[in-house]
């Protein structure tokens, strides 16, 4: 597998002179590709470019890793959030500091300036208001994090075989629900062929199995 | 857990065709009855999902199959009130019309129905296709075959099409016919795994049906050790894939006293038993550890059909006569 069948968007840019093509298939979860809010930059995307010039990013995590890691979805869900809310906390507190300091300073040039007439110039925060949102930004970035669903295999053969091992367990989102665009199999109304579908046959197979199971039942 | 409404329910087994089927009356009654398909009167009405039309669909399948008619014409006139005469909604009230015939009779007034919406447009592919299912049902299966040919002439990239050919074919025993159609299916749909499984089983059964063991065998048994192969390729883990490529490799071991002829105008000659013996191995490998997870529930192995895995465990048994089961 090295490519969707379908190429149904197609961008050209210009950078240095030299053209670039950018080509994107927009049935990508159907293709088996993640997205996240923008196009995946793989490098048989820039099969047209004389220098490489995306960055593919995949996160992989082995089996038992993954089972370490992600102990539970919904526990995740709630160590996400309680970790994003610990660093919003620490964030509104920086800014709270920090407005608190620069009333402090304008009331303090105020007064020394009715008194001595010299202004004096302290306009910078201290330092641990400017760590404290450092830290409240880093926070609040690995408690997003860790709230993203586990990235879609990007092999053909591996989503493949996540479908056909995992079933809709795989495809579920951190609440548990299964992913509205999944499908099972793609492939499998060609052997279905649901448009010559013989329905009395059917409805004559479901009878004999219903007849069966009273049997049983008795 | 009833599977997905959204999903084709055709191949699924009557227990989870039931559970459908049930939830018809939640459906029926959590979704609008009426949705309007003019644009300001969409402003005013409930907004529609194209997931709607699927499931009214999907839900006229499945309760016809259990005979809730009620339920399926109500599904029914809703598409029919938003889509009007469309062609893919008529032949759906073809369909609930097919299930409902109590004699020959009836079934031949579908079917004259069916011939007059073609002769309006006789390129009516959703009617088309019906009026093939009713032919083959009613048991005229060249009529059908030829209606098919026909269909394909003027839509030759219809892979359902073709497949719906390959196993009419196959019903009636010619085989060659039968793998030639699904490779039509697979010039179409190059990475479906299961239309390589699927042309694997038609070659191996092609092969095994004339009892023979000539040169034609060996080039069909060969054949269908590189479908398999690839259904592998294309997705780890293939339950179907392993089973198909151990029954193969399994038969050829075992007919292996006399040696296999290499003629040279084979443009893929059957593989050294070495070959053979180390894809057995695999794919028993394969098999058993799929067999294993799967009976013992465990996470991330639950996505296997229960019927398949029981069909492994058969195949793995009559291997090992001593008990190596776990």
């Amino acid at each position: 597998m090295k490519e969707p069948s379908t190429w149904d968007r197609v961008l050209e840019m210009r950078i240095g002179g030299e053209s670039f093509r950018l080509s994107a298939c927009t049935q990508l979860d159907r293709c088996g590709y993640g997205t996240i809010g923008m196009w995946p930059l793989l490098p048989w995307h820039f099969s047209e470019c004389s220098q490489p010039v995306g960055i593919v990013v995949t996160r992989s995590i082995s089996k038992s890793t993954a089972k370490g890691i992600y102990p539970n979805s919904s526990t995740m869900t709630l160590i996400s959030k309680s970790i994003t809310g610990f660093g919003s906390l620490l964030l509104a507190h920086a800014c709270y500091s920090a407005q608190e300091h620069s009333a402090l300073q304008s009331f303090r040039a105020a007064t020394s300036a009715a008194l001595t007439l010299t202004p004096t110039a302290a306009t910078s925060l201290p330092m641990d208001i400017a760590i404290e949102t450092a830290v409240a930004i880093l926070v609040i970035l690995v408690g997003l994090v860790l709230g993203t669903s586990p990235m879609r295999p990007i092999q053909w053969r591996e989503w493949a075989g996540k479908i056909e091992r995992e079933g809709e367990d795989g495809f579920k989102d951190n609440n548990g629900q299964v992913n509205r665009d999944y499908l099972g199999n793609p492939f499998a109304y060609i052997e279905g062929r649901p448009n010559f579908v013989d329905i009395r046959k059917q409805r004559n197979e479901f009878t004999e199995w219903v007849k069966g199971q009273g049997q049983e039942q008795k | 857990m009833a599977p997905s409404l959204i999903r084709s329910p055709v191949q699924l087994p009557p227990a989870e065709a039931l559970a459908l089927s049930q939830q018809a009356p939640v459906v029926l009654q959590t979704s609008p009855s009426t949705v309007s398909s003019s644009a300001l009167g969409s402003l005013f009405s409930a907004t529609e999902k194209p997931e709607l039309w699927i499931q009214y669909e999907n839900l006229i399948l499945s309760c016809l199959r259990t005979g809730d008619d009620r339920a399926a014409q109500e599904c029914y006139d809703r598409l029919a009130a938003r889509f009007g005469n469309n062609d893919r909604v008529k032949a759906l009230g073809g369909l609930i019309k097919e299930a409902q015939a109590q004699n020959n009779g009836e079934l031949e007034k579908v079917l004259k129905e069916y011939d007059q919406m073609l002769e309006e447009n006789n390129t009516n592919l959703p009617i088309m296709k019906r009026r093939i299912a009713l032919l083959r049902s009613m048991g005229r299966l060249s009529d059908a075959g030829s209606a098919l040919v026909q269909l394909l002439d003027f839509s030759p990239t219809d892979s359902e099409a073709w497949s719906e050919l390959s196993d009419l074919y196959f019903s009636q025993g010619l085989y060659p016919q039968a793998i030639y159609a699904m490779e039509e299916v697979l010039i179409l749909a190059p990475n479906a795994w299961n239309v390589h499984a699927r042309l694997g089983e038609l070659q191996y059964m092609a092969a095994t049906a004339s009892g023979a063991t000539g040169a034609p065998y060996q080039k069909q048994m060969a054949e269908a050790i590189k479908r398999f192969s690839r259904s592998i390729e294309l997705c780890d883990n293939y339950l179907r894939g392993y089973y198909g490529l151990k029954l193969v490799t399994k038969r050829l071991l075992k007919d292996n006293a006399k040696p296999a002829k290499q003629s040279d105008d084979e443009d893929f000659p059957l593989p050294d038993s070495n070959t053979i013996e180390r894809l057995n191995e695999l794919a028993t490998a394969k098999l058993a550890e799929i067999v294993r997870h799967s009976s013992g529930q465990d996470r991330g192995w639950r996505g296997y059909d229960a019927a398949e895995v029981a069909a492994a465990r058969e195949l793995l048994s009559e291997d090992a006569p001593s008990g190596m089961e776990r």
